[in-house]
C-alpha cells in the first residue's frame, strides 16, 4: 500500500534570524479537508509554502505521499499538487479561460482523453462560465478568486475519475494505482467572497475531499466556516502547532479565548451545525 | 472607428503569422523600390529575375540591388525582428509593458564599447578602422552589450534565484554610468569622433554588407528560434513567478534563457546598426492589442511587425531627403510613437 500523506516532521523556518516555525510537525489526510487556522503571523502562510515546495525548511523535512518533497522534480510535482495563492494579480489583459487553461500547462505532455471540457466544466464548477471570454483584470476580487480556484480545479482535474460515468469502484482502483494522491492547497480562498459565494466554494472545495478523494488543506479566518465545512483542523499560533483533531472537537469557547483572546459561545444551528458568536 | 474594431475582436494566433507574413513581404517589395537610387518596378522584376537564373546582369539596377539594397532590407528585417522579438521577451519576463531590451544593458554596454572604440582606439590603435560598420566596433560594441548584461544579472543574484525587481533597478542605473561614460567620451571626442558618435547613438542601416548580414542574420534567426520555445513558460510566468513554479516551470531557466537570447539579438543587431530605440517597446504592444497576451502569438508577432517598422522608417531615412540620409533612431520614434499611441488611445486596453 502506498503511502498517500502530506506530513511535516519537526520543521523550523527561521529567515533573518527571525524563527517563523518551531518544531511543527503535522500529518494531512487524503479526502479531508484540514483548516489551518491562526492569528495573524502565527506561520500560516509560511505552513503552506513548505508544503507546497515554495520554501525550504532551515530544519526537518516535508514529505508527500512516502517521499521527500524535495525529491520530487517541480514538473512531477505540478501533475498533483495545486496552491490557489492569496495574492491573484496576473501580468497582460489574459482572458479567463486563458488563465484557467495555464492549470493544464504540467499535463501539455500526456493530456487527459478528455482534455478539451476541461477548462470549461472548471469554471462552470465555481460558477464563472459566464465571465469566459472577460478578461481577468477587469474583474470583481470575488470574481478573480473564483478564477483561480478553477484554474487549480483544471491542473488537479482528473476527468476518468470524475466524469461520473466511469467512476465504478473497478476503474477507481485501477486508476488509484496510476495517479498520486492529489493535494490542493489553498490561502484563504474565501477572503474576497460574498456570503453565498463563501459557502459554494466551501461546499465545492469539500465535494473535491469527500468525492475525489483530493486532500485540500486550506487557510482559512472564518471560524464559523471552518466548523461547517472542514474534518479537521491545524491551530497555529507564534509558529508553533497549538492543537489539532477533528474541527468539531478543536474550535471551542476555550480556544478563541486563548489564542485569539476573544471570548465566544458555540451554539447548534437548526440544521444541526455548530457555529461560535463572539460575546 | 478602424482600429478600435480591431482591437475587441482579437486575431488568432495563425492569423498572426498569415498577416504578418503577407504585409511583411508587401513592405519588403514596396521598400526595396525605394531609395535615393530609384528601382522601378520592371526593372525589379528584370533583377529577380535574373538573380534567380544566374543570367549576368551588369546593369547599374541590378549593382544597386544586389550590393547595396538586398543587404540593407535584409538587415533592416533582421534588426526589427530581433529587437521585436527581444521586447516580447523583456516585457513577458518582466511582467511589465514598460520594460524595453535596453533595461538589461545590452545597448548601453554596446554604445559605450562603441563609443571608447571610437575615442580611445585611435590612442592605442591608430590603423584600425573604426566606421559604423567595420568589424572592430562590431565585435567591440557585441562584446560590451554582453559584458553589460552579465553584470547587471549577476548583480541581481539573490538567495532565491534572479530578482527582476533589482535587475530593473541595476539596469537602470548602469544605464545611466554608461550614459555617464559616453558623455564623458564626447567631452574628450574631436569633432570628426563626436559625429561617429552620435551617428552611431542614432542608428542607421548604410553600414550593411553581406558578410555582416549573413553574420547577424544567423545570431539574430536561431534567438529567435530558440525563444519561440519559451512562449508557454512566458504565459504561466504572468501568474507570478511562484505561480508558474508551482505549474511546473523551471522560472530561473526561463528568465536566463530569456536574457540570453535578448543579448544576442540585441547585442548583435546592435553592434551592427547602432541604436534603433522604440522598436522593442511598441511592437509587442501593437501585437496585444490586436492579438491578446498571448504569447506564441505576441513573439512572433513582435518579430514580424518590428521588421515592418525597421523596414519603412529606413525606406523615409533614406528617400526623404535623398540622397543625403536621416538618422534612423529618430525616425522609427517620430513613426513608432504616433502610431503606438494612437493604438492606446484608441482601445480600451489597460496596460
Amino acid at each position: 500500500m502506498m503511502n498517500t500523506q502530506l506530513e511535516t516532521a519537526s520543521l523550523n523556518y527561521r529567515v533573518a534570524g527571525t524563527q517563523i516555525l518551531h518544531d511543527v510537525s503535522v500529518k494531512f489526510a487524503p479526502g479531508k479537508l484540514t483548516a489551518i487556522l491562526g492569528p495573524n503571523g502565527a506561520g500560516k502562510s509560511t505552513l503552506l509554502a513548505a508544503l507546497s515546495g515554495q520554501i525550504k525548511p532551515s530544519t526537518g523535512s516535508v514529505w508527500c505521499n512516502g517521499k521527500l518533497l524535495s525529491a520530487y522534480r517541480i514538473t512531477d510535482l505540478a501533475k498533483f499538487r495545486a496552491l490557489m495563492p492569496q495574492d491573484n494579480g496576473v501580468a497582460f489583459n489574459y482572458k479567463v479561460t486563458d488563465i484557467v487553461e495555464l492549470g493544464r500547462y504540467p499535463h501539455r505532455m500526456r493530456p487527459s482523453l478528455n482534455e478539451k471540457n476541461i477548462v470549461q466544466s472548471a469554471l462552470a464548477s465555481v460558477d464563472v462560465a459566464h465571465l469566459a471570454e472577460r478578461e481577468f483584470n477587469t474583474l470583481s476580487g470575488g470574481e478573480k478568486a473564483r478564477t483561480q480556484l478553477a484554474r487549480v480545479f483544471a491542473q488537479l482535474w482528473c476527468d476518468n475519475y470524475e466524469s461520473g460515468k466511469n467512476a465504478n469502484s473497478q476503474s477507481n482502483n485501477s486508476l488509484s494505482a496510476k495517479i498520486p494522491q492529489r493535494w490542493l492547497l489553498l490561502d484563504e480562498p474565501t477572503a474576497a467572497l460574498d456570503l453565498s459565494h463563501q459557502h459554494s466554494v466551501m461546499r465545492i472545495v469539500k465535494e473535491w475531499a469527500a468525492r475525489r478523494q483530493v486532500g485540500v488543506i486550506a487557510i482559512l479566518h472564518d471560524l464559523n466556516l471552518a466548523l461547517r465545512y472542514a474534518d479537521d483542523a491545524v491551530i497555529l499560533d507564534k509558529g508553533r502547532v497549538v492543537d489539532t483533531g477533528a474541527a468539531n472537537t478543536v474550535i471551542t469557547p476555550e480556544l478563541t479565548h486563548q489564542i485569539w483572546g476573544v471570548s465566544s459561545q458555540r451554539f447548534e444551528t437548526t440544521g444541526g451545525y455548530h457555529q461560535i458568536l463572539i460575546n | 472607428m478602424k482600429i478600435l474594431a480591431i482591437s475587441k475582436r482579437r486575431l488568432s494566433r495563425q492569423a498572426i503569422w498569415w498577416v504578418g507574413f503577407s504585409l511583411l513581404s508587401l513592405t519588403f517589395i514596396i521598400t526595396s523600390a525605394q531609395g535615393a537610387f530609384a528601382i522601378s518596378p520592371r526593372q525589379l522584376g528584370h533583377i529577380i529575375v535574373a538573380g534567380l537564373t544566374g543570367q549576368l546582369d551588369q546593369s547599374s539596377e541590378y549593382l544597386v540591388f544586389m550590393n547595396i539594397r538586398l543587404p540593407r532590407l535584409l538587415l533592416g528585417v533582421i534588426a526589427g525582428s530581433g529587437l521585436g522579438m527581444a521586447g516580447a521577451l523583456m516585457q513577458g519576463m518582466f511582467r511589465n509593458p514598460l520594460a524595453d531590451p535596453g533595461l538589461i544593458g545590452v545597448s548601453s554596454g554596446a554604445a559605450l564599447a562603441a563609443g571608447m572604440t571610437i575615442v580611445l582606439g585611435v590612442v592605442f590603435f591608430p590603423e584600425i578602422p573604426r566606421k559604423l560598420g567595420s568589424w572592430t566596433l562590431v565585435l567591440m560594441a557585441f562584446s560590451g552589450g554582453l559584458l553589460v548584461t552579465s553584470l547587471i544579472y549577476a548583480l541581481a543574484q539573490s538567495s532565491g534565484g534572479t530578482h527582476v525587481g533589482i535587475m530593473l533597478l541595476a539596469g537602470i542605473a548602469i544605464n545611466s554610468l554608461a550614459g555617464a561614460g559616453l558623455g564623458l567620451l564626447n567631452y574628450i571626442a574631436s569633432d570628426e569622433q563626436l559625429r561617429s558618435i552620435q551617428f552611431w547613438l542614432l542608428g542607421s542601416l548604410g553600414g550593411a554588407r553581406w558578410s555582416a548580414v549573413l553574420l547577424v542574420g544567423t545570431i539574430t534567426l536561431a534567438a529567435i528560434s530558440l525563444s519561440l520555445m519559451l512562449t508557454k513558460p512566458l504565459n504561466a510566468i504572468a501568474l507570478g513567478e511562484a505561480q508558474a513554479t508551482m505549474l511546473g516551470v523551471n522560472v530561473e531557466r526561463v528568465k536566463r534563457l530569456c536574457i540570453l537570447y535578448t543579448a544576442m539579438a540585441v547585442g548583435g543587431v546592435t553592434a551592427t546598426t547602432g541604436i534603433i530605440g522604440f522598436i522593442g517597446l511598441i511592437a509587442p504592444h501593437c501585437i496585444r492589442l490586436v492579438a491578446g497576451p498571448d504569447h506564441r502569438a505576441v513573439l512572433p508577432g513582435s518579430a514580424i511587425l518590428g521588421a515592418i517598422l525597421v523596414l519603412v522608417a529606413d525606406a523615409i531615412a533614406r528617400t526623404a531627403f535623398a540622397p543625403a540620409e536621416l538618422p534612423l533612431g529618430v525616425l522609427t520614434a517620430f513613426i513608432g510613437v504616433p502610431f503606438f499611441l494612437l493604438l492606446l488611445r484608441s482601445s480600451k486596453v489597460k496596460v
